[in-house]
């Protein structure tokens, strides 16, 4: 494996001014924002600036997109601030508006906001002669029907399926099918460094959130990332070269769309290195909560669809794609196929409890064959400064770490149903996440390298995990965007929402 | 007020015991004053646990109505102040309460919002503000109210009705889900005590202070 870092198209001068700091993703309403500071406490990052009491701001060079700050900022606009009805309505259409919001959604309106893509997303879908294809994250399916008022973690691939074609897909795909594939490239990767002695420990890069984050903080140990795409690029990839043969398309004429359970995807997609030939691996993204504006805008009754299946071959996923969506899911995966491939033996147990936790940093030891293989599982980016400076001061002998933004994986995203209760969050990431698991137990093919369709991917398509076509579709590199932590430990050490006290 | 109309209307069941006693000390909630943050998470989730009957579920996204909390957090100067009913043992909205809309329910002081008919007496009378006129909303749908439109163009208008704390009457499990909700712990339920002697109050209300 050569080195995941690029230097050359990114040399150190380039960084502070990285064209992806002015398109902020995440807003906060400055007529709005009471200064609460709640959105301080949970970035990761300290990106949230401002005095307690005042409107706050985003700082997009230090914003990782992860939406936490969405997530938890309970500051809605009231109509009692308005001096009457007909004036409160004007100004919240001006302030849908504003964040591109449809115009007939009911829900409140928060100070802390993401970008929205729906209405770029509709404008499109009615563009003739294309083939418009949709992929869907794993978390998707266990959280989209707490949108129209169903329990906790609710599983719907089928109704999800069914929507997606009303809304006028043509194929619907699936990101599970991506994260197969991932394991794949990303299994074969870290065999390679350990028996060849590549730096370790390698880490995930499925999570854009943890990706901006290495970057930003910790621009020297880029090369520790596995150089996998994401399984959303990953399956983008594949869409516009592999499934454009199959459905004798053109890659130009593909509209390919994602839904997503992250606020940091669109940043993903929007990278300028995610192409192949000219073509974007995926055009737009969604989040969750946009497909339920989406589902809700076309007056689909959601609950009452019919179960649907997936397209094949791109829709076709195995239990260990499935759990990309909770903490500890990509390291599982991996290790069900890392196992098999390095041992050529069944693995004795396929549910493995000990990366299945919720703590922030979870570590075990697997015996492989020869190899005792020393993994760690990070969920929250603020648990993953410890376990990153011990790696720069050389002291951490995993092999492989796991990292996710949020705190119990992708189930748990920005883009996520948000809820009004804070208190439900634990219960709805617990139901989230049984579901998960639950629909991987319920698979008949739980492992990725024995997903038939991912069997014929590569013999008809990609030849070898880590070959050719897969390096140059597949494989991606990473940005230096800054100076990293310590230095900016060493000048900026006043920074920080541990220094402002609330009162 | 004429007397002879609460008379007419006065329902005879739980008030009479109350009213002639005042043994039943209100409970009620209290915010600790400077430590708010003005993060509405009481309001929203009062809005939350109010609404369920409604129809709105756990998600914002099962929203399709405006947020009315029965909590108003007010900025004064500097500082943010939770505002909400003290539920008064002898409620002055009661009082003014043309139609006997609000009665006290095992200390609790209630509106009954079929019987309000929205003359805002008792947002007059009440000396905290912690009443407001709302609109009624059923099922994500505003109620209109029957033979009122709106002169210039006929068009339906909505029912409203007087709308304040309750102390999560019908939700909630004992705790108010504001008092569950704030990250500050500055909201407290001040839990009166059927049997204690008015002297003692201070003592049950406030055991810190
Ligand atoms: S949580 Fe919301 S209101 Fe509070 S400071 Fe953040 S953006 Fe402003
Ligand atoms: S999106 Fe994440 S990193 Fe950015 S400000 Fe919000 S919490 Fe912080
Ligand atoms: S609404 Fe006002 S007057 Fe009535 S009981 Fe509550 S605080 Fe007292
Ligand atoms: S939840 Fe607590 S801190 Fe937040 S506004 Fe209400 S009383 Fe203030």
């Amino acid at each position: 494996m050569s080195t995941t870092t690029d230097k050359s198209s990114s040399p150190p001068c380039m960084e502070a001014t990285d064209s992806d700091c002015t398109v902020p993703v995440i807003h906060i309403d400055p007529t709005l924002c009471t200064g609460c500071r709640r959105c301080a406490g949970v970035c990761p990052v300290d990106a949230i600036e401002g005095l307690p009491g005042e409107p706050q701001t985003v700082n997009a060079d230090r914003c990782v997109f992860c939406g936490q700050c969405v997530q938890i900022c309970s500051v809605y606009a009231s109509d009692w601030a308005d001096a009457s009805p007909q004036e409160a309505a004007i100004r919240r259409q001006a302030r849908m508006r504003e964040r591109d919001m449809p115009a007939d959604i009911g829900e409140p309106l928060f100070a802390a906001y993401y970008s929205y893509s729906l209405n770029k997303v509709t404008d499109m879908m009615t563009k003739p002669g294309q083939l418009r294809i949709v992929q869907c994250a794993p978390s998707i399916r266990v959280s989209l029907a707490e949108e129209f008022g169903m329990p906790f973690g609710t599983l719907t691939p089928g109704k999800m399926a069914a929507a997606l074609r009303r809304l006028g897909f043509d194929r619907v795909y699936d990101t599970n099918f991506g994260a197969d594939v991932t394991i794949m490239e990303e299994g074969t990767e870290l065999i390679r460094r350990v028996t060849e002695g590549g730096p370790l420990p390698m880490f995930t890069s499925c999570c854009p959130a943890w990706v901006r984050f290495a970057e930003i903080e910790y621009p020297d140990l880029l090369d520790h990332l596995s150089s996998c795409k994401s399984p959303m690029q990953i399956l983008g990839a594949l869409v516009k070269t592999y499934g454009a043969q199959l459905d004798e398309v053109k890659p130009a004429n593909i509209y390919s769309v994602a839904i997503m359970p992250c606020t940091c995807k669109q940043f993903e997609c929007d990278r300028p290195e995610m192409e192949s030939d000219g073509y974007r691996d995926v055009d737009e993204v969604l989040t969750t909560r946009e497909l339920a504006y989406w589902i809700k805008q076309r007056g689909i009754d959601f609950m009452n669809l019919p179960d649907e299946e997936f397209d094949s071959p791109l829709g076709k996923y195995s239990g260990a794609g499935t759990i990309f969506g909770v903490t500890g899911g990509v390291m599982e995966a991996a290790i069900r196929t890392g196992y098999e491939l390095l041992t050529n033996e069944k693995l004795p147990k396929l549910q493995l409890d000990f990366v299945r936790g919720e703590e922030g940093i979870r570590v075990a030891e697997v015996q492989v064959g020869e190899l005792q293989l020393k993994v760690a599982v990070v969920a929250g980016l603020q648990h993953a400064y410890q376990l990153l400076d011990r790696v720069q001061a050389g002291e951490c002998d995993y092999h492989f770490i796991e990292v996710m933004g949020c705190p119990a994986g992708c189930i748990s995203g920005g883009g996520q149903p948000k809820l009004m209760l804070e208190k439900q969050k634990i219960e709805a990431y617990r139901a989230r996440k049984s579901s998960i698991y639950g629909h991987d137990a319920a698979s008949q093919v739980r492992k990725s390298h024995e997903n038939p369709f991912i069997i014929k991917l590569y013999d008809e398509f990609l030849g070898e995990p880590l070959g050719h076509v897969s390096h140059h579709l597949l494989h991606t590199t990473f940005h230096k965007r800054g100076p990293g932590r310590q230095s900016r430990n060493s000048d900026v050490s006043t920074n920080g929402n541990n220094d402002y006290s609330l009162h | 007020m004429s007397g002879a109309r609460n008379m007419l209307y006065r329902p005879t069941s739980r008030m009479g015991a109350a009213d002639r006693t005042s043994a039943v000390a209100s409970s009620f909630v209290v915010a600790d004053g400077g430590q708010c943050i003005g993060c509405k998470a009481c309001e929203l989730a009062c809005f939350a646990v109010h609404s369920q009957a409604g129809g709105i579920g756990a998600s914002v996204g099962t929203v399709s109505v405006p947020v009315v909390p029965k909590v108003y957090v007010v900025r004064a100067g500097d500082a943010y102040v939770p505002v909400q009913c003290r539920h008064c043992e002898n409620a002055p909205c009661a009082h003014a309460c043309p139609v006997q809309a609000i009665r006290q329910e095992d200390g609790v002081v209630m509106i009954d919002e079929e019987r309000c008919i929205g003359c805002t007496s008792c947002v007059l009378a009440c000396p905290f503000g912690a009443i407001e006129v709302t609109p009624v909303y059923r099922a994500g749908h505003v109620v209109t109210q029957s033979g009122l439109t709106r002169h210039a163009n006929r068009a339906a208008l909505p029912r409203t009705a007087a709308s304040k704390c309750d102390l999560c009457a019908e939700t909630a499990d004992g705790q108010p889900a504001c008092v569950e909700a704030c990250p500050n712990q500055v909201l407290r339920l001040a839990k009166g005590a059927v049997d204690s002697p008015p002297e003692r109050r201070r003592e049950v209300f406030f055991p810190r202070l």
